[in-house]
């Protein structure tokens, strides 16, 4: 029962904020008057974004979803396989973490206009972006999670006598689980803002290249249409990969 | 015929440490016969734990030998050996991500052993330590006595003939270690399994053993073995016999005679 309320608070609370935020912004254009052009009021870029999401939109956010989930889906199991790679093999973790930390500090922003000097500015680009973006946080989170056993479970599985395959099976990976979700969620975060920035570097399609384009003609309502459409990307990815966690991962620890 | 079962010849072990190599247990020999209940006591950092895991397969010994039944091992206990043997830890160290059921069944899958015989082996020592309603439940739903019972019954599931057991209930509360004693006393008299006890405790070793090995520190070896002539079945009523106290007197004065004077009183 007790479960049941906090479960139905914590749903309760984000749409509470959302109601408030909505309602401050809402007034706060309508008072003082600011013009559209500049801040559009929230009733106005919802009304937008249902007039125009068919004729003007579903397109570019079709084309933007298959670039996120085709990324995501390459890099969420490359990362974690390269993560148990690395972790089994201290030497080449040593090796290539610091050229991974490099290719995550820095920004893709700077990357992108590179790859499409090299390849264009079609989808894989973006794909590649995604990839090389969310690969590294999922395979960093990964290695910490494979690293992160305790001794006294691995001397169990060395008093049966267990195989090294065994072990990894048996302890390594599952113990790596909450680790490696924590990196695919990051992974979604990093693959829906890198798939952005790349759109809005170069391309014609896409969301982030509407941003930009709607923003040219002073058309805010639809520009912000289409980042309503991203953070709807965003968060049902985030969400999703909440609810595939929160069924794999049962027990407590 | 000679039933002796567990010998351990000369063992030695270095750790190698920043400071240098510390030779941890040095000249350890004793040999454990068939059905044998044996206690090894001794202050912290004697060495109990490095003579156990290197009898469990856990560590490899830097010099000497290991032998089980009539099998030697030089360089760290492997294979086949290791169905023969039940290892409880300190602490009762099972997988958060498994049920108790699957827990149980680790040591089977790892061994090899399978069918209908071995399911119902889970289900009966699920019951003898009461926890049949856990079957289902994940270790963090038991308390931490419950959990020191399933460590105790993990690793008699494959029908181990060599129980080893490092201080496995000395993380419980007193009433519950009490508790749990009794019931391993009563497993090792239904079971007759060659049982190896680590404590630091010295009325439990006495309680529980019918020997004693008494360990000095520096380096970390075996001072005395001790033979515990009292009539079984034990119960608490056995620290009123003039020779439990006798025991206990030798034995704490042959620790405390080994480590020094500057020694502090442990718990
Ligand atoms: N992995 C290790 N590396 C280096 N030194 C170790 C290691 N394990 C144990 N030692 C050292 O070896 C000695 C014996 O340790 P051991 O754990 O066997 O003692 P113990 O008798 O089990 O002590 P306690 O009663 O506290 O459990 C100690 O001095 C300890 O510091
Ligand atoms: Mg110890």
């Amino acid at each position: 029962m007790k479960k049941k309320d906090f479960s139905r608070l914590n749903f309760l609370a984000p749409v509470l904020v959302f109601i408030v935020i909505f309602i401050s912004w809402e007034t706060i254009v309508n008072v003082f008057h600011i013009p559209r052009q500049v801040l559009p009021s929230p009733v106005n870029i919802f009304k937008s974004l249902f007039d125009n999401f068919i004729p003007l939109l579903s397109s570019h956010f079709l084309i933007t979803l298959r670039t996120i989930l085709t990324g995501f889906v390459i890099a969420v199991p490359t990362g974690i396989l390269l993560g148990a790679v690395l972790s089994q093999y201290k030497i080449l973790e040593k090796a290539i973490s610091p050229y991974v930390i490099i290719l995550v500090t820095t920004p893709l922003i700077v990357l992108v206009p590179l790859f499409m000097l090299w390849l264009g500015f079609g989808t894989n680009v973006r794909i590649l972006a995604v990839i090389a973006q969310a690969i590294p946080v999922i395979m960093l989170n990964s290695i910490t999670g494979f690293n992160s056993v305790e001794k006294t479970k691995l001397e169990l599985m060395e008093s049966l006598g267990a195989t090294k395959w065994q072990t990894f099976v048996k302890v390594t990976f599952p113990n790596a689980l909450s680790h490696v979700f924590t990196g695919i969620t990051l992974g979604g975060v990093f693959s829906t803002i890198s798939v952005i920035s790349a759109e809005i570097v170069g391309g014609k399609t896409g969301l982030g290249n509407r941003i930009i384009y709607f923003s040219g003609f002073i058309e805010t309502e639809l520009a912000f249409a289409c980042i309503l459409l991203v953070i709807l990307i965003g968060v049902t990815l985030a969400t999703s990969i909440g609810v595939v966690r929160d069924t794999v991962i049962k027990w407590k620890n | 015929m000679n039933d002796t079962i567990i010998k351990m010849q000369d063992v030695e072990k270095i750790y190698p440490t920043k400071k240098g190599p510390l030779v941890a247990v040095q000249d350890v020999n004793f040999a454990i016969n068939k059905e044998d209940f044996v206690s090894l006591v001794g202050p912290s950092g004697c060495g109990k734990s490095t003579i156990i895991r290197i009898l469990g397969g856990i560590l490899d010994q830097t010099r000497g030998t290991v032998t089980y039944f009539d099998r030697e091992f030089s360089s760290g206990v492997k294979g086949d050996i290791l169905s023969k043997i039940g290892f409880v830890f300190q602490s009762h160290n099972l997988l958060p991500w498994l049920s108790i059921k699957k827990n149980l069944s680790l040591p089977l899958e790892i061994f090899k052993l399978s069918g209908a015989k071995w399911e119902k082996r889970i289900d009966e020592l699920l019951e003898m330590v009461g926890l049949t309603a856990y079957k289902n439940a994940y270790p963090a739903e038991l308390s931490s006595g419950m959990q020191q019972r399933i460590g105790v019954i993990r690793a008699l599931v494959h029908d181990p003939e060599i129980l080893l057991m490092d201080e496995p209930f000395g993380s419980l509360d007193s009433i519950t270690r009490e508790l749990l004693n009794f019931e391993l006393l009563s497993i090792w008299q239904k079971t007759r399994k060659t049982i190896l006890f680590i404590t630091h405790n010295v009325e439990e070793s006495i309680l529980l053993s019918s020997r004693v090995f008494v360990m000095a520190t520096n380096p970390g070896r075996i001072i005395e073995a001790i033979d515990i002539d009292l009539p079984r079945p034990r119960t608490q009523s056995i620290s009123n016999d003039p020779r439990y106290l006798e025991y206990e007197a030798t034995i704490t004065g042959l620790i405390d005679q080994f480590r020094g004077v500057d020694a502090v009183e442990e718990v």
